[in-house]
This record gives C-alpha cells, structure tokens and sequence, in this order.
C-alpha cells in the first residue's frame, strides 16, 4: 500500500515570520506549472488546521513571535516544519537586530533547512520532500530529532534520521 | 442480498468518487502542461487527514460539528440511495417511494446546511463568512433547482401516463424513460438537463460558484477550523456530492435502459465521470472565481427565468 502512504499527501503552509520577501517569491516559485510541486500530492492550503508541512520563511520579528507560535500550535500532529532561507537559520542579514526573537529553531523544533538567501526552487521542493521523510519517521516513531539540511540547488547535505 | 448489493455499491461509488477528484486534478494539471498528480491522489488525501491529530480550536462548538457531519453523511447515502443503480434485471432503487425525488432535492440542500451549520460553529471569522456565502449561494440556486424539479416531475407524469400523486417519485421518471428510450430526446426534459447541468457547478460548490470556500480568501471557508478525521469526512462530503449529483442527471436523463446489469454499471461509472468534468473540471480549468454577489445574480436571472419558463412551457 505505498501508494496510500500519508507522506504522499504534502499540504503545505507558507508562514511569513517577517522575512524579505525574496524566499517567499522562490516558494511560489516552487509551486508554478514550471516545477509542478502537486506531482509528489503537495498542494498549498491557507488554514494552519489542515497542514502537514510548515514552511516558514523570515528571522522571528518580535512583533510576530506570538502569532507564529500559536500558528504552529494550531497544525495537527504529525508535522514538519521547514525553515526556507538563512535568514530563518540564523538571522542572515538580520541577524543581531533589535527587533529579532528567533531564529525560529530557538523557539520550536525545526525539521529541515534549506540553506540559501533566497534558496532555489529545487532546493525548496528537496526540502519539502526530506520533510515527508521526516513525517514517514515520525508516524513510526523512529525520529531522532536530527536536522537535515539541504543547500540552495538542492543537494541533501545530511541524512535523515 | 439487496442490502449487500446496496452497501457495495455505496463502496464503489464512494472510491469512484474519490477517483473522480483525482482524474479531475489531473486533467486540470495536464491542461496547464503539468504532470499532475497520481489521479489515486484524493485517496491519499483521504487516509492521510484520517492519521492527523490534534486540537480544535477551544471556541469551536465540537459537538454541533460532529452531528451536523453525522446527518452530512446520512443525507449523502440517501441521495445516492434514492436514486435507481444497475440492478440485475435493468435499474433497480432501494428506496422508492412516493415523493422521493423531493427527498434528493431535500438531501441536497440539507448537505448544504451542513456546511452553514459547520461553519456556523466554527466561530471563526473565516468560517462565518464561509457559512453567510454558502447560505446566500443557496437561496440563488435552490429556487431554479426546486422550480426545474417541478416541470421535470409533471413532464415524466404526462409522458409516462402516471397519475398526478406520482409525479415526484423517481418510478415515474423511469416509467417516462420506458417510453422515450433516453429521456434527453423530449425537448422539455433536454431544457431540464441543461439547466441542471448550468446549476451543477453552484450544487457541488465548484469553481466558479466556490464563493463560500474561496481557499485563497477565506481558507476553505466553513472547513477552516477542522482538521483530522472531520476535515476528512468534510472531503468526503465534498465528492459525495459531485457523484450524487452527477449520477443524478446520469441515471436521470442519459442512461439508456434495458442494458445488461454490468454494461449498466460500467456505463453509469463512466458517464459520472463525464458529466462530473462537465459540472467540476471544465469550469475549473477555465475560468476564475465569482464575486457573491455576481454568483447570486448568474443563477437567479439565467436558471431562474430559464426554468420559470420551463415551467409555463410544461403546463401549457
Ligand atoms: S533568506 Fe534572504 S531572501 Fe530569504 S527571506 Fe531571508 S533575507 Fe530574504
């Protein structure tokens, strides 16, 4: 029955934590007829209750620290979230700012990142489909809580586990 | 033996359904120069929002969701139940009664206060406006719906000779079908159809008549707060409707009769599929997203009148 798996059934959400902007044209990107994203059953939706995959984008300002967290709440279990663009990883550009309260992995469990600023879109769909591995671990509870990275054109820098 | 036969067949519509969604999809997908994906899809996403778990939102009434979802259900069975399947010796109906053409117009429009009620309580600003949009789209399409079920009904009863007290029952539209072979042929019931057909978008809530669950405005609308199991029972409900309605004008208007039983049920599979991308996937693929208000003014001018109309052509 690996057809019927859930992990291949990806509804993302796209959650802006106060990024440039420059990552969340290159996840649009990701999900134009170019790219095609709906083959691998990703399909983008816009309530936080009906996502699997969070994909979050931006440095944490402190004005949205709230919002995000209780955005992140609101996703059903098993989820993933993967944090698109340095900025989201360690601050980038913004990093040290003093209207910054994350990056995001200081505030909840990040599943994957995806390195660049902006990453590619291939970069964004590998990490979208590491992120269905991770919810494949998770189901079976056999996550270690490793982050996997994934670099801008894609290429998986750590294994899944 | 006809309840095993009844509850197999409500299986296989119910996974043609789902098939449907998925055939959908990718056509859809195939006309942007897509790949699309698997047309399996919408079973997936079937089992997968089963696996999900988590917390409704502490101000949605959970209780009234899951029983207005519960009579979703039910009233989804007793549209297909009521409507005549293959049987073995030509077409066959469960339930049939007296009237039972008003319980599918019925049926229907309590799938749609579902929805109302679901979002209703949500109590959520998205699912509050979902649920407002949903009850005004009603009160456009409803009117042509009831008024096209009327003339479709004393239409069967003048052709297939019933009496007067029958002409809402499904057996005097098949009596009619007996008589006239396939029912399109008669030009009042080919005005019925094809007012049907122009409804069908706004009944199963297809672009562009998806105004109460606009996912880019309001996010899905009366579904927004759910998720898990009652997300999936709300997806169900979804494409329970399409192939209700869709098997609807099929059974109705364009099945031929006196077929072997499994030429019957081949062929029903596949003209759902057809009318289903008539109603769901052609409009999709080529147009946008009415506002409300324009949705409303479509249906109450174009199918109302044509189908008042209808109605002064039937009885004159
Ligand atoms: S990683 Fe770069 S492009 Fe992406 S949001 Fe941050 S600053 Fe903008």
């Amino acid at each position: 029955m690996t057809v019927l798996k859930p992990e291949k059934s990806l509804w993302i959400y796209h959650l802006n934590t106060g990024s440039c902007n420059g990552c969340d044209i290159e996840i649009l990107a990701a999900l134009t007829p170019k790219y095609d994203a709906e083959r691998f059953g990703v399909k983008l939706v816009g309530s936080p209750r009906h996502a699997d995959i969070v994909v979050a984008t931006g440095p944490v300002t402190a004005v949205a620290k709230e919002s995000v967290l209780r955005v992140l709440e609101q996703v059903p279990d098993p989820k993933a979230i993967v944090v698109t663009g340095v900025c989201g990883i360690t601050g980038g550009v913004f990093r040290g700012g003093y209207s910054l309260a994350g990056p995001l992995d200081t505030l909840v469990p990040v599943d994957v990142y995806v390195l660049g600023c902006p990453p590619k879109p291939e970069g964004i769909m590998v990490g979208i489909i590491k992120a269905a591995e991770v919810l494949e671990l998770k189901r079976r509870g056999m996550y270690t809580k490793e982050v996997v990275r994934v670099s801008e054109k894609g290429e998986v820098l750590d294994a899944v586990r | 033996m006809t309840v095993a036969y009844w509850i197999g067949w409500l299986i296989v519509l119910s996974i043609w359904s789902f098939l449907i969604g998925g055939f959908d999809r990718k056509i859809v997908a195939r006309l942007q120069g897509r790949y699309g994906p698997p047309f399996w899809q919408n079973i997936t996403d079937f089992v997968k929002l089963l696996y999900k778990r988590g917390n409704l939102a502490t101000r949605t009434a959970t209780s009234v969701v899951d029983v207005a979802l519960i009579v979703g259900l039910v009233a989804g069975v007793l549209a297909v139940s009521v409507l005549p399947f293959a049987g073995t010796n030509g077409t066959f109906q469960v339930l049939a009664f007296e009237g039972d053409l008003i319980i599918f117009a019925y049926a229907f429009a309590l799938m749609a206060l579902v929805y109302v009620v679901v979002g209703f309580a949500g109590r959520s600003p998205y699912t509050i406006v979902g649920a407002s949009r949903e009850v005004s789209m009603l009160i456009s399409y409803e009117i042509p719906f009831i008024l096209v079920l009327v003339a479709l009904g004393y239409r069967a009863a003048l052709l297939g000779g019933a009496t007067v007290n029958s002409i809402f029952s499904m057996s005097s539209l098949m009596q009619a079908k007996s008589q006239v072979g396939i029912l399109v042929g008669d030009p009042i019931m080919l005005g019925a159809f094809l007012i049907l057909l122009v409804l069908g978008p706004a009944m199963v809530s297809a672009v562009p008549f998806d105004i109460p669950e606009a996912e880019t405005e309001i996010v899905e609308g009366y579904s927004a707060e759910l998720h898990g199991p009652r997300l999936a029972v709300m997806f169900a409900l979804k494409h329970l409707k399409l192939i209700a309605y869709s098997y609807f004008l099929w059974s109705i208007f364009l099945s031929p009769s006196g077929l072997a039983w499994w030429a019957n049920l081949l062929l029903s599979l596949l003209g759902t599929l057809v009318l289903s991308v008539a109603i769901n996937t052609i409009p999709r693929a080529v147009s946008g997203r009415f506002r409300i208000e324009q949705g409303a003014k479509f249906y109450l001018i174009g199918p109302g009148l044509a189908s008042l109309l209808l109605l002064v052509l039937v009885f004159a």
